[in-house]
């Protein structure tokens, strides 16, 4: 990382050149800022009482306490120095074989000015000079750290996939190509109708934002109080969706990326809604296709409900008739189709899919419950073991 | 693109192939381990003190709880504490500018009567932190960089999944330390659901996930999925019960022995604090007998309930009310006039703690304020009443009464204006007794001794030299 160096401007540091014997320079380097030519261990000054000293163990001693460096030597954000806010940047110093360093606790930040002052006075004061100074006696340097240059990040993938949806869908994934800042979200996204009209509180609003631990994919939800029959909210504004009607959800290239960076474009994601899903998942309702023994062909399970991608994989797996787990790979196609491609190809005999009866689809309906249950109607089932279907891989013809 | 996916998905089967391996290769641990080094936060929502000084720090994104003894003494309880612009500070020592940091949460450790705060940091890279401010009102980073701490895991990974795991999305909401366990609120992105889990502390393996359900008036109907927004624990009718308040905005109460011995549980509705409000942070503090608690709200002003209150209302049920639109219903709170608040909490036995943005100047500060006690009200009041009547005696034995369970900064103001009757009927012998009182209990500004008019007969008194030494 390069420093540049803004100004930097001496105030009436003449204790320090009278006999142009000491006068310290400052300078960044790497993201730690430096005063040096303050002495030292071979340096010579009839100034200051200073002196830096090799310990025994390699390090630099010298009289002056790290703590004490705060008092002579601190760096200040823009914003800190032109409030005056006295509130210095957290950090360490450390002795140099010339001076002393300053490491900030948190890197400094990128597209941002700093300030770094040095107090003769306090140094003087500190080395037991008695000498008396101007008023100005600070010294003043400034530098900046550029941005930056960084391949800005665009979102990949909008989830579900398909452009038919229904009414009562409760869960989108937007994910980035690289991270996003937390803070904005819905700034960015809006829902849009043919008309071109906003539809207003679409979404659930939660202020810490469910992202994933690599802020690369940002769960999108919307308002379960909309979207449930009956519930006010549902019954004032009806449900954000209507079915039979087009909508774009609009993410606007201005939603930042972790570097401070904008969005490569804007994205549009186009969907019609159908009517709304709100029966449970059933095994009724999947169809599963056997591969052929001796290939690495997919086994395919095809649902009649569009899935919620993240579940899907998460709550779908392969195993042997003895429950031995079957590695492999597996993929959600127009959110209704999993494949499951084996690492290594098929021996013929009875396989298990097992699903977790968690798994939703993406109006937030699993095996037990529609999310649309009333609890006092309909007692909400929990059950945890897994829906499992039997599939038959054939031997290969010989 | 193409190439760019099969590059991911290749990427995820062999990250979670090595994570699978690793989490074989690693025996259980049964019991809790110290750790030493760094704790490496991905995210910092909520933190939390335990009575004894254990700072507890959720990270969502990392999938993780932290624990760590902060136990500190200190020379005396602090009286008040004002930081103006806390943000703006705290941006400054974190070095950025107040639009990149955002204040997430607030706790105040019960050990030191320090605040600290958690923060994002947003900037050249985002990272969370902690600042933490001393009873002078001075702001230092906490440094995560070297502590011995205990960490739990979130996660709740299927125990054999072979293929590629997408790591779930959640949030934390709120945390709280209720006898020697940890309870964390929370919400998950992917299967929507609001939980309450458990943890024993030191942390165990053991935890318990349990499923709350309430009835929710604004939408007349009974419902898992509301997230709870903040918690506490507080008694009814002599029960010790979790108040949650939810978002938009019902008030519920559970059992706490109910909530340590099921799965999934219903919970009574005692209010609906109004819709398109969300209860922002909770604290209680104890009047006497009586049991007060206070809400802050991200759109109404802050709320004080009483046990007394909360003995006697029963729950909100479906078809009970139709509630209008933003309304509240349930239980009798008082409206006490203070908005902006943010963040809240418990500072000591007379005051809380906010962050609060004033509406004037837009500006956000950490202050102190003194707490609302009825008891201290009527004592006061009524002190005032027979010292003015000239009861002095009787004025006293009311201070007498209130003083063991009252708060020392209204006893010793009591104290104070008695001796002031008692110098404004020169019996000096009297007024030097209670104004040593007052000054025991730390009631101690020269300015208000050396200008108060009723106190001039002391000044000549050699005694007053020796008071005035005790001054600040």
């Amino acid at each position: 990382m390069k420093y540049s160096v803004i100004a930097m401007v001496m105030l009436a540091c003449s204790v320090f050149d009278a006999e142009g014997q000491l006068s310290p320079r400052m300078n960044v380097v790497d993201g730690v800022v430096y005063v040096i030519g303050l002495g030292g261990s071979t340096g010579t000054n009839n100034v200051s009482n200073f002196s830096l000293r090799p310990g025994v163990d390699g390090s630099v001693k010298s009289d002056i306490s790290s703590e004490k460096w705060e008092d002579i030597f601190s760096v200040y954000t823009e914003e800190a120095y032109v409030r005056n806010l006295n509130q210095p940047v957290a950090g360490t110093y450390a002795l140099t074989s010339d001076g002393v360093s300053f490491t900030p606790l948190y890197s400094f930040s990128d597209a941002t000015n700093y300030h770094v002052i040095f107090s003769s006075s306090g140094f003087l004061r500190n080395t037991g000079d008695s000498r008396v100074l101007p008023p100005a006696d600070r010294m003043h340097f400034e530098f900046h750290v550029p941005r930056k240059n960084v391949s800005r990040t665009f979102v990949e993938f909008v989830y579900p996939e398909s452009d038919v949806l229904p009414e009562n869908m409760l869960r989108m994934y937007i994910c980035f190509s690289g991270p996003m800042m937390p803070g904005e979200v819905y700034k960015h996204i809006r829902l849009v109708n043919s008309r071109g009209e906003q539809i207003e509180k679409t979404f659930l609003i939660i202020d810490q934002e469910l992202w994933d631990s690599s802020r690369k994919r940002f769960t999108l939800l919307f308002d379960p109080g909309r979207i449930k029959r009956g519930l006010k909210a549902n019954l004032e504004m009806g449900s954000p969706l209507r079915e039979g009607e087009q909508y774009s959800l609009m993410i606007d290239s201005s939603w930042t990326d972790v570097n401070g960076n904008h969005l490569q474009r804007n994205v549009v994601k186009q969907f019609r809604v159908a009517e709304s899903e709100r029966s449970r998942l059933s095994v009724d309702n999947i169809k599963l296709f056997a591969p052929a023994a001796d290939t690495r062909g997919p086994l395919v399970i095809r649902f009649d409900q569009v899935l919620d991608q993240m579940l899907a994989l998460k709550y779908l797996t392969v195993s042997d008739v003895l429950g031995n787990a079957i590695n492999g790979e597996l993929t959600l196609e127009r959110d209704k189709i999993l494949k499951f491609t084996p690492y290594l190809p098929w021996e013929s005999g009875k396989y298990f899919v097992r699903v977790d009866p968690l798994l939703e689809d993406v109006a937030g309906n699993n095996f037990n419950n529609s999310f649309d249950i009333d609890l006092e109607q309909t007692n909400r089932l929990n059950r945890r073991e897994a829906v499992l279907l039997e599939v038959f891989v054939e031997p290969a013809a010989r | 693109m193409k190439s760019i996916i099969a590059k991911l998905k290749l990427w995820l089967v062999v990250a979670v192939v090595a994570t699978l391996q690793n989490a074989h290769a690693k025996p259980v641990e049964p019991s809790p381990v110290m750790l030493k080094g760094e704790i490496q936060l991905k995210s910092l929502t909520s933190i939390a003190f335990s009575k004894e000084g254990v700072l507890f720090l959720a990270d969502p994104l990392g999938m993780k709880i932290y624990a760590l003894d902060e136990k500190r003494t200190t020379a005396g309880p602090v009286e008040q504490l004002e930081v103006t612009n806390i943000d703006e500070k705290i941006a400054a020592l974190l070095g950025v500018s107040t639009k990149d940091i955002k204040i997430e949460d607030m706790a105040v450790n019960p050990t030191s009567h320090d605040v600290y705060l958690a923060v994002t940091r947003r900037g050249a890279s985002l990272q969370p932190a902690i600042a933490r401010v001393d009873s002078k009102g001075n702001i230092s980073a906490f440094n995560l960089n070297n502590v011995s701490y205990y960490e739990t895991s979130l996660a709740d990974i299927p125990a054999k999944s072979p293929h590629q795991y997408f790591p779930l999305s959640s949030a934390i909401t709120d945390m709280a330390f209720i006898d020697g366990e940890l309870y964390v609120a929370g919400l998950s992105g992917d299967e929507f659901n609001s939980k309450l889990r458990r943890f024993q502390y030191p942390f165990t393996n053991k935890t318990q996930a349990i499923q709350l359900e309430i009835f929710h008036p604004s939408h007349d109907r009974f419902e898992t999925n509301a997230p709870i927004e903040t918690f506490l624990p507080f008694p009814v009718n002599g029960k010790m019960h979790i108040l949650a308040g939810y978002g938009c905005a019902p008030l519920a109460k559970f059992q706490l022995s109910d909530v340590q011995s099921k799965d999934q549980l219903r919970g009574v509705t005692v209010a609906e604090l109004g819709g398109g409000n969300r209860p922002l942070d909770m604290i209680s503090f104890k009047d006497g007998n009586v049991d007060y608690m206070l809400i802050a709200n991200s759109d109404r002003t802050l709320m004080q309930i009483s046990s007394e209150d909360l003995d006697k209302q029963t729950g909100v049920v479906k078809g009970d009310t139709r509630v209008p639109p933003y309304a509240s219903v349930g239980v009798k709170y008082l409206s006490i006039a203070e908005v902006g608040i943010l963040q809240l909490d418990d500072f000591n036995d007379q005051s809380y703690l906010v962050v609060q943005r004033n509406v004037d100047d837009g500006t956000l500060n950490l202050r102190s304020k003194g707490k609302l006690k009825p008891s201290t009200f009527r004592v006061r009041g009524l002190v005032e009443e027979l010292r003015l009547a000239g009861k002095l005696k009787q004025a006293e034995d009311e201070i007498v009464k209130y003083e063991p369970t009252g708060d020392r900064r209204s006893t010793s103001v009591m104290w104070y204006n008695l001796a002031c009757s008692y110098a404004l009927g020169n019996d000096t012998n009297n007024a030097f007794k209670y104004l040593d009182k007052a000054l025991v209990l730390g009631y101690n500004e020269r300015g208000q001794y050396e200008n108060d008019p009723d106190l001039v007969s002391l000044k000549g008194d050699k005694r007053w030299k020796e008071l005035s030494t005790r001054l600040k």
